[in-house]
């Protein structure tokens, strides 16, 4: 067996995610069969050397030069705010 | 025109053409429309989701930007699955796409609505992303020509990432002359997304003589998309074309490593969509920070989105990485390598672009999910290697619509350019008939 139910609820508890019973349940049979055909990646060779991306980047790093494109004040505008400040939870 | 019109308008058939009389250009030379998950200024950037609901994004991405500075109107954003999740645009949170050339099926998937509105609206560009197959997908089903640049060719500053290694920015539209024509101006360097400088200039010219069919890419194909398809490979010999029948053994693995490695990055990014930052907004501050923000991601993200985000997650946990992330990273690499080796001596690889006609939303609705993903087995093996592809229409079954789809070697967009105008001289596209 790929995975299980129980470890469908720890991945959906670490990716934020409540599930209801049902949902669990079919998540965990659609995980499954698809983790069971990816599967074929075991017979797949190994190969040296990849890369996280398709074709090659390099860090191109550009001058560190102040500028101000986007009014902050436009950003906090599309957020919860209170006397200019960013509202989110509880901490502790 | 907003999203709501344009589901509205591919559900009536309606031309477009009027409509756009009605508003004109505004001294603008030409019109387009972005899929929607590309930012602007005034227009809601949703991506299909309902999360997103109300972001109203502060710029405008730079294919966007780019596009207006070459004159153009942006007449409207394009339904999509939510994220790009999908290959039959019926993942949105707004509605379902309808195909113009039959209302029963649908238009592919995920730049959905884009492929829509380039086969109704005569004369239109229509930006389209593609991560896994989708530009070249809804433009098989809606038979007009998609194509998908190089990675790294247009910038992805404000588009709303789905899978970072793996998205790019294209064209759909009627005519492979759209693509000449404004292909130059959606590329090139952009200091706001990196991967974009890396590219070497783009070279319009370039010619296809040779052209390679893989075995792996005609199995699993209905008889009667082969047979268009077969048709099409007769087209292209008279044409001067030499066709090569080849094997190309890595792409079985092709599909696992895509699915694998797009949701691992999906999962990542859709972490920012957490009811604080973006669209939906929690209220409950009195929440706990796991309360507040499992929330709306429970109750805001669709069906599939959930389930990648579920998929993505588990590949990259501890004990699992090697065997699922960083094994595909190593496949993309065998298989690009493999691509390389039949460049050497063709020019474009050619297969089928989807493996049936438009599905109807019927036949849909019993499809697995594994089903659905294991259909994109032809479009994933370019957009998984990053290399520039295109869907042109080879051929009509039953009214429908039939794509193929040639690949070129990585930043060689010229030659599947030129490879499209030498077919488009030879074969004549339909459009359906639109009624009001």
């Amino acid at each position: 067996m790929a995975i299980d139910p129980k470890t469908v609820e720890r991945v959906a508890k670490v990716a934020r995610i409540n599930l209801t019973e049902e949902e669990l349940k079919r998540y965990s049979e659609d995980l499954e069969e698809i983790l069971e055909a990816f599967s074929i990646l075991d017979e797949a060779p190994e190969c040296d050397s990849f890369d996280f991306n398709p074709v090659n980047v390099e860090n191109i790093l550009r001058d560190d030069e102040p500028c101000l494109e986007i009014d902050p004040a436009v950003l906090r505008d599309l957020m919860h705010t209170v006397d200019d400040r960013v509202r989110g939870p509880r901490v502790i | 025109m907003s999203l709501e019109r344009f589901i509205e308008a591919a559900d009536k058939h309606e031309v477009f053409a009027d409509r756009l009389k009605e508003i004109g250009l505004d001294g603008c030379k030409f019109h387009f429309s972005a899929k929607d998950n590309l930012c602007s200024t005034e227009f809601q950037a949703r991506a299909g989701s309902r999360i997103l609901e109300g972001y109203r994004p502060p710029f405008d991405a730079t294919p966007i930007k780019k596009m207006r500075e070459e004159g153009g109107l942006l007449i409207g954003k394009t339904n999509m699955d939510e994220f790009g999740f999908g290959t039959f645009s019926v993942n949105s949170a707004y509605g379902v796409p309808k195909n113009p050339f039959d209302p029963e099926r649908s238009c592919g998937g995920s730049s959905g609505g884009a492929a829509a509105a380039a086969c109704i609206i005569p004369d239109h560009v229509a930006l389209g992303v593609s991560t896994g197959g989708s530009i070249a997908c809804p433009a098989s089903f809606c038979g007009v020509v998609g194509f998908t640049p190089t990675y790294g060719r247009v910038s992805r500053y404000g588009l709303i990432d789905y899978g970072n290694s793996l998205d790019k920015v294209g064209i759909l539209s009627r005519t492979s002359k759209d693509v000449r024509k404004f292909l130059p101006v959606i590329s090139g360097k952009d200091e706001r997304d990196p991967t974009s400088c890396a590219q070497p200039q783009l070279d319009m010219s370039g010619k296809v003589a040779e052209v390679a069919v893989p075995s792996e890419l005609t199995q699993n194909i209905s008889a009667e998309v082969m047979t268009c398809f077969e048709n099409a490979l007769k087209k292209l010999e008279e044409m001067g074309i030499k066709v090569r029948r080849i094997s190309m053994p890595s792409l079985k693995y092709a599909t696992p490593a895509y699915y694998i490695l797009a949701t691992s990055e999906a999962s990542t990014n859709l972490a920012r969509y957490c009811g604080m930052r973006f669209g939906v907004m929690n209220e409950d501050f009195d929440k706990s920070f796991n309360e507040f923000f499992s929330k709306p991601r429970s109750e805001e993200f669709g069906d599939e989105a959930k389930r990648r985000v579920l998929l993505g997650t588990f590949s990259r946990m501890v004990g699992f990485r090697n065997k699922y992330y960083i094994k595909a990273l190593q496949v993309r690499q065998l298989i690009i390598r493999e691509y390389n080796k039949v460049f050497e001596e063709c020019d474009a690889v050619v297969s089928p672009t989807m493996p049936f006609l438009p599905k109807r939303f019927d036949e849909i609705a019993s499809m697995a999910p594994l089903e659905i993903y294991q259909a994109d087995f032809l479009t994933v093996p370019p957009n998984l290697t990053g290399m520039p592809h295109l869907s042109v229409p080879c051929g009509y079954y039953d009214n429908l619509p039939v794509g193929l789809q040639a690949v070129a070697a990585q930043w060689n967009e010229g030659k599947l350019v030129q490879f499209a105008e030498n077919w488009e001289s030879n074969f004549e596209y339909k459009f359906p008939e639109v009624s009001l």
